[in-house]
């Protein structure tokens, strides 16, 4: 197994939990963080295919850690915005449980 | 290889039990070790910069977003008469402290983030541009992830204390 694999299939696999994570949990921050997890998922294939090695010394390609740092900070961005949310929704509704939120009126 | 197999294995069970957890301050402090183990495996991989960045984006200002939120939701059922505990007028003080150090420090602070002047050149030949004078930066940063773990261990206190009083009842 080489480095390729194995970091593809962590990769696949934070995806699947944040997946798992956005379609079974009912708590909204249980759910934020499957979405943030996917991100680290994606953001690790994005590492992992400009990973270059050299007599078995690891580099990654500039483009790459550019790309990745940008989706850092859009990830970060995406999760304060998420969470507002879902501070509002629990200052409306009283519980992060979005089986409550049936009601959606403000 | 070994250490990429071990540090993956690691990440994964991090970011289950963060899923898994039924109590949310463990959860979002499972998923903060995620972050810095999966900081670790991108210096691991040749990719330094972006290790700090996790880490300090991640397992620092994402953990802290995560922290405040679940705290606002606790405030709303507690009282809100309390004065200020010992700890708070602490942090009161400490955080004056260091605000009038880095206004005594400023000139100099601003002397050393100032861009150098530089000629015609290619990021292919100084790749390192992007990079220099970051430490303000990272030192701001750095403060973020103090200020996180005090208020993770606010939190721990917070609830020990809790376990405590209804063992005690």
């Amino acid at each position: 197994m080489n480095v390729y694999e194995l970091y593809l299939g962590a990769s696949i696999i934070l995806i699947v939990l944040g997946l798992y994570a956005l379609i079974s949990k009912r708590n909204l921050i249980k759910i934020i963080l499957g979405l943030e997890i996917m991100t680290l998922g994606v953001n690790l294939a994005i590492i992992t295919m400009g990973v270059r090695v050299f007599k078995e010394v690891y580099k990654v390609d500039a483009l790459a850690q550019s790309m990745v740092a940008i989706s850092m900070a859009v990830g970060a961005a995406v999760a304060a915005l998420a969470l507002s949310i879902a501070m509002n929704i629990y200052r409306h509704y009283g519980t992060f449980d979005i089986r409550k939120l049936r009601r959606l009126r403000w | 290889m070994i250490e990429h197999i071990v540090m993956i294995a690691f990440m994964i069970g991090l970011f289950i039990l963060s899923i898994e957890f039924r109590n949310l301050l463990r959860a979002i402090l499972s998923f903060a070790g995620g972050n810095v183990v999966l900081s670790a495996i991108l210096y691991l991989l040749g990719a330094p910069y972006l290790a700090v960045f996790q880490l300090l984006i991640y397992a620092g200002a994402v953990t802290i977003l995560f922290l405040v939120t679940i705290h606002v939701g606790e405030e709303r059922e507690e009282a809100r008469d309390t004065i200020f505990t010992k700890l708070q007028i602490l942090s009161i003080i400490f955080a004056v402290l260091l605000i009038a150090i880095l206004l005594i420090h400023s000139p100099r602070i601003i002397e050393g983030v100032k861009a150098p002047l530089l000629g015609l050149m290619s990021f292919e030949e100084h790749p390192e541009f992007l990079w220099v004078n970051r430490w303000l930066d990272l030192l701001i940063q750095a403060f973020i992830i103090l200020v996180a773990v005090a208020s993770i261990s606010a939190q721990l206190m917070k609830e020990r204390r809790e376990e405590r009083e209804v063992k005690g009842k």
